[in-house]
């Protein structure tokens, strides 16, 4: 009888396997599937008399095929890949809204200063005026627009991030009722509840990064990157998001404790969530101060330039440009009463980064938002003595407590302000404020040249000077002097200094005059047309043009970098699949051959029960006979 | 290495969509001609396009500049030229002018022709660009700048000149104030003005005045004054007698440094002036030429004065077509600065061109064979992907 049986067994055996091979072939194409493999094992066989006979075989187990250090390197590489596809998708948006023509500044910026170069040739032209005026339009436009796609994608950063932290904690609640019913079952835990939390976890890898750790019982824990449990045993944290104590318009990540969520730091987490944070803090928040820090250069020294000269109704230039003052914000935490209200300073000492101000045992002190690096501040706080941060001044109102923050963000969002003031084509300064005459009975040949105002505040009470020569080397300033000349020297008066070109006989005289209306003078708008290439940023060392060009180039490598890290990365994570599919993948010739193999085992056995069948009859015949 | 079926499977299909992918950018580098649509491909490159694109922008801009003042410029040397011929048909008409043996009927027809020459200098001297801006009123373009009134002329225009810019760096001086023109003109021989004192009585004509020793004049009036028909005393401006001498008709005198040519016979009393040469407007220069021939002249005197105002004014006439000469050669130069920096202008447009199109312009031929190459590596990767996946064991299995 032992036959029947070891024929029954290896027929039981063989079924399995089949179905076995059966599962794999069915689940090849599931994601997350682990291939399975039936483990033989020979029963335990008789003694008869001195010897064995063996009995059979049995299904020792259904073995699933894994292996955890390749699951550990995937959860890894999923974090990463999550974190730098978030990173280098964004970042290329930002650098297309920057390199495209439709969408940059460079066309737009060319175009005005086009226009500002079509005054100087024809300073009275109002067509060429209202050029300017239009252009400027268009350029102001299109730094508007280009701010406000900036702060479109913080918005979306928000959204998106709200987004992955609740799918974040939905896959962590369902990893921990899978952790429940894993450790439930104990040893008889069946392969597909474990290839459900391994993907799972993976997934949640791609979100917030994530780290193992396997308990005894079979549980898995599940840390975020930066150490931050979110999954323990059977309990799953909720992450949230709360908003940014500066500014109500930005979220932050947070987990939700006892005491309510408690603000994580951004290196906390990775995946997608930190791709986004990492996004906001180290690609969008410097281009938008940047962007923003550019148009406040431009708009502060284009309007410095229209002020030293005179429009067409020989008025003093009035500003072209009105751009917002920095923002200020206060924490909400804040105790004291205090108010900062700031202005542009020094637009070559403006750098743009975003700060946070504290006060302090008295004293007020600066750092840098984003690194908590020390900023040098001077002044006091009161109107006569600002305090001095990074080309941005300071006055502070009401009483602050110790310990009250405030957060300065310079330049950025002062693109999305950036408005034309002007409407009246009369009004463009083309002219320069100060005009030279030389008498009509002049015998020298000297006339007057470099004629400059040296003080804006003292010319605007200037009512005109005339300078006689009483011989070559003397002079009277309205009969006033003599003063002595030496050719080569400049003139001075009061707001005023002016050079000699040739040499003066005795008698010569020249006059000076405030620039009357209607004057077709281009002194002034020669200045403002080279505005572009004139150093204005960093101190007066890069000029406008240079430091558009240094943004897209910025913004350009920031992508790159994204994209090229994205790639390495994508190898590396097709490589770890490559090693998990050789591990856990279905390969059908190899289940084709399994098929072949189990099938032909199985007619055998078969084959054995009916040679057993057949030696019983044999025995049964024998006998009957 | 374990190869399971999903991994061909993924394996081959990431191929051809990467293979994909890269057709897809060569295509539409071939498409736009342009290898640099995103400054992630090349950052470095992308910002020094960006530069390079807004310096051609400005070219432009300045190429428009040097035509409008190219055309100012071309329209002053006209004007220039103009006022030049008008001064040289005056010239003709003073030396006709100055025969003696002229009717009065003759020199009115004169007259009257010089009448019509200061017109026309005031035409030439009120002239714009055709686009309603002065060419003479220095910075007040808007306003006719010169006006006649009973002979006197008024400028409504200032000494202002702009400067364009044409090229980078290079800027080019706009029109002439018509002050520089026509008001400020040295008159007599630009250095010294000789005149016959209005009062004299003979009949002495001054006909030339020049500096012989400049390092002897320093430029003070000085006054030879006649004592006798053939005697003179050399005075300072205070009235000192400096030296003397004696004259005969047709004598140069030389007075501390210039010497004056005198003809006729000159009375007792009679008074040639010496100064340093004034600037007398054109304007001026023509009236009082006019003036003179249409004056009427019965005595001696009135007729040595006569001929003395048109001898002074062949003087200022000649002195004053100097100056317009002078301005127009200036004016050439300046036109011929206009020409170098369209030069300037086209070799830097043409190399920052060339660098430009180096870091954006698609090369053709490069980009087509890599789409050979690109398009040969998808079929590869598809038949690849056929051939893997018709092959399994499954299909053995009969």
């Amino acid at each position: 009888m032992t036959m029947l049986s070891t024929g029954s067994s290896a027929l039981l055996a063989f079924q399995r396997a089949l179905g076995t091979v059966g599962n794999n072939v069915a689940n090849a194409a599931t994601p997350g599937y682990s291939r399975q493999r039936v483990e033989l094992a020979t029963r335990p066989g008789q003694g008869v008399g001195a010897s064995h006979i063996g009995t059979g075989v049995d299904v020792a187990k259904l073995q699933r095929l894994a292996d955890s250090l390749v699951f550990a390197r995937q959860v890894d590489s999923s974090s990463e890949l999550g974190r730098l596809q978030q990173l280098s998708s964004l970042s290329g948006r930002i650098d297309g809204l920057v390199s495209d023509t439709a969408t940059g500044l460079s066309a737009p910026w060319s175009g005005f200063f086009g226009a500002v170069e079509g005054v100087v040739a024809e300073p009275t032209s109002t067509v060429a005026r209202s050029q300017v005026l239009a252009s400027a339009e268009q350029l102001a436009a299109r730094w508007r627009s280009m701010d406000q796609s900036l702060a479109g994608m913080e918005t979306e950063t928000n959204e998106r991030m709200t987004a992955q932290v609740g799918e974040a904690n939905r896959i962590a609640s369902e990893i921990a009722n899978l952790n429940r019913d894993i450790v439930a079952a104990g040893s008889n835990a069946t392969p597909e509840l474990l290839d459900q939390r391994d993907m799972r976890v993976q997934q949640l890898a791609g979100l917030v990064g994530g780290e193992t750790v396997m308990q005894g019982d079979g549980a898995m824990n599940v840390f975020t990157a930066g150490g931050q449990a979110m999954v323990l045993g059977n309990r799953a944290m909720t992450l949230s998001t709360v908003t940014d104590p500066f500014r109500p318009d930005r979220l932050q990540l947070a987990l939700d404790g006892p005491n309510g969520p408690v603000q994580l730091p951004p290196s906390s987490v990775s995946g997608e969530v930190g791709g986004l944070l990492e996004f906001r803090n180290r690609v969008l928040d410097p281009a938008r101060a940047e962007v923003g820090r550019l148009a406040v250069a431009f708009a502060q020294s284009f309007n410095a330039g229209q002020n030293a000269g005179v429009d067409y109704n020989g008025q003093p230039g009035a500003d072209l440009f009105a751009i917002p003052p920095p923002k200020v914000d206060r924490h909400a935490g804040n105790t004291g009463g205090a108010t900062l209200t700031a202005a542009f300073g020094d637009t070559g000492a403006l750098k743009g980064h975003d700060l946070t101000l504290r006060f302090d045992g008295g004293a007020w002190s600066a750092t840098r938002a984003g690194t908590g690096e020390p900023v040098a501040m001077t002044g006091s706080g009161t109107a006569a003595d600002p305090l001095v941060v990074d080309g941005v001044e300071l006055v502070v109102g009401g009483a602050p407590a110790n310990g009250d923050r405030f957060s300065l963000r310079p330049t950025s969002g002062a693109a999305s302000g950036l408005q034309v003031a002007l409407t009246d084509p009369a009004g463009i300064a083309a002219a320069s404020p100060l005009q030279t005459a030389a008498d009509s009975g002049n015998l020298g040949d000297a006339s007057l040249g470099g004629a400059r105002v040296t003080d804006p505040a003292a010319f605007a009470g200037f009512g005109g000077a005339t300078i006689e020569f009483i011989d070559a080397g003397q002079y009277t300033v309205d009969g006033a002097g003599p003063y002595p000349y030496t050719a080569g020297t400049s003139i001075t008066g009061a707001s005023w200094s002016v050079q000699l070109d040739g040499a003066p006989v005795a008698g010569d005289s020249f006059t000076l005059s405030p620039t009357p209306a209607r004057s077709s003078d281009n002194g002034n708008a020669r200045t403002l047309a080279g505005l572009d290439t004139s150093g204005v940023l960093n101190g007066g060392t890069v000029g406008l043009t240079e430091g558009l060009a240094q943004f897209t180039g910025r913004v350009g490598s920031d992508a790159r970098h994204a994209e090229m890290t994205l790639e390495a990365q994508s190898a590396i994570d097709a490589q770890v699949t490559a090693e998990r599919e050789s591990v856990s993948g279905v390969n059908l010739d190899e289940e084709a051959a399994d098929l072949l193999r189990y099938q032909q085992a199985y007619q055998a056995a078969a084959q054995v029960i009916a040679t057993a069948d057949t030696l019983f009859q044999s025995l049964l015949g024998a006998v009957r006979r | 290495m374990r190869i399971s079926t999903a991994q061909l499977h993924a394996q081959g299909l990431a191929g051809m969509l990467g293979r994909q992918q890269e057709i897809a950018r060569t295509q539409q580098e071939l498409i736009t001609g342009n290898k640099l649509t995103r400054a992630a491909q090349d950052p470095a490159g992308a910002a020094s396009a960006q530069r390079i694109d807004h310096a051609l922008a400005s070219l432009e801009q300045f190429e428009r500049n040097s035509g409008l003042v190219e055309h100012r410029l071309r329209l002053q040397e006209g004007a220039l030229g103009d006022a030049g011929d008008t001064l040289t048909r005056a010239r003709e008409l003073a030396l006709q002018g100055n025969n003696a043996s002229l009717s009065d009927g003759d020199r009115t027809m004169l007259v009257a022709e010089l009448k019509a020459l200061q017109a026309q200098m005031l035409g030439v001297a009120n002239r714009d660009d055709g686009n309603g801006r002065q060419l003479f009123a220095g910075s007040r373009d808007g306003v006719t700048p010169f006006a006649l009134s009973g002979g006197n002329v008024s400028y409504a225009g200032d000494d202002g000149q702009n400067q364009v810019d044409i090229a980078p760096g290079l800027a080019v001086a706009d029109t002439d104030s018509g002050s520089e023109v026509f008001l400020r003109v040295r008159a007599g021989t630009g250095e010294v003005r000789g005149a016959a004192d209005p009062a004299n009585t003979g009949r002495a004509v001054l006909q030339a005045t020049s500096v012989t020793d400049s390092a002897q004049w320093n430029g003070a009036a000085l006054r030879l004054e006649f004592t006798g028909p053939d005697t003179y005393d050399v005075l300072d401006a205070g009235g000192a007698v400096l030296s003397n001498g004696t004259f005969e008709n047709g004598d140069s005198i030389d007075v501390g440094g210039v010497t004056l040519r005198i003809t006729g016979e000159p009375a007792a009393g009679d008074g040639f002036d010496v100064q340093r040469a004034p600037n007398q407007d054109v304007f001026t220069t023509l009236q009082r030429l006019t003036d003179a021939m249409s004056a009427p002249a019965t005595t001696d005197a009135e007729r040595a004065r006569r001929d003395n105002i048109i001898s002074e004014s062949l003087a200022d006439i000649s002195s004053a077509q100097d100056h317009l000469l002078r301005l127009r050669a200036d004016t050439g130069a300046r036109l011929s600065a206009v020409d170098a920096a369209a030069d300037t202008r086209e070799a830097g447009e043409v190399s920052m061109s060339d660098t430009l199109s180096s870091l954006r312009d698609v090369d053709f031929a490069e980009a087509a064979s890599k789409l050979t190459l690109q398009l040969t590596a998808l079929e590869a990767a598809q038949s690849t992907m056929m051939r893997v996946q018709g092959l399994s064991l499954f299909d053995r299995l009969r």
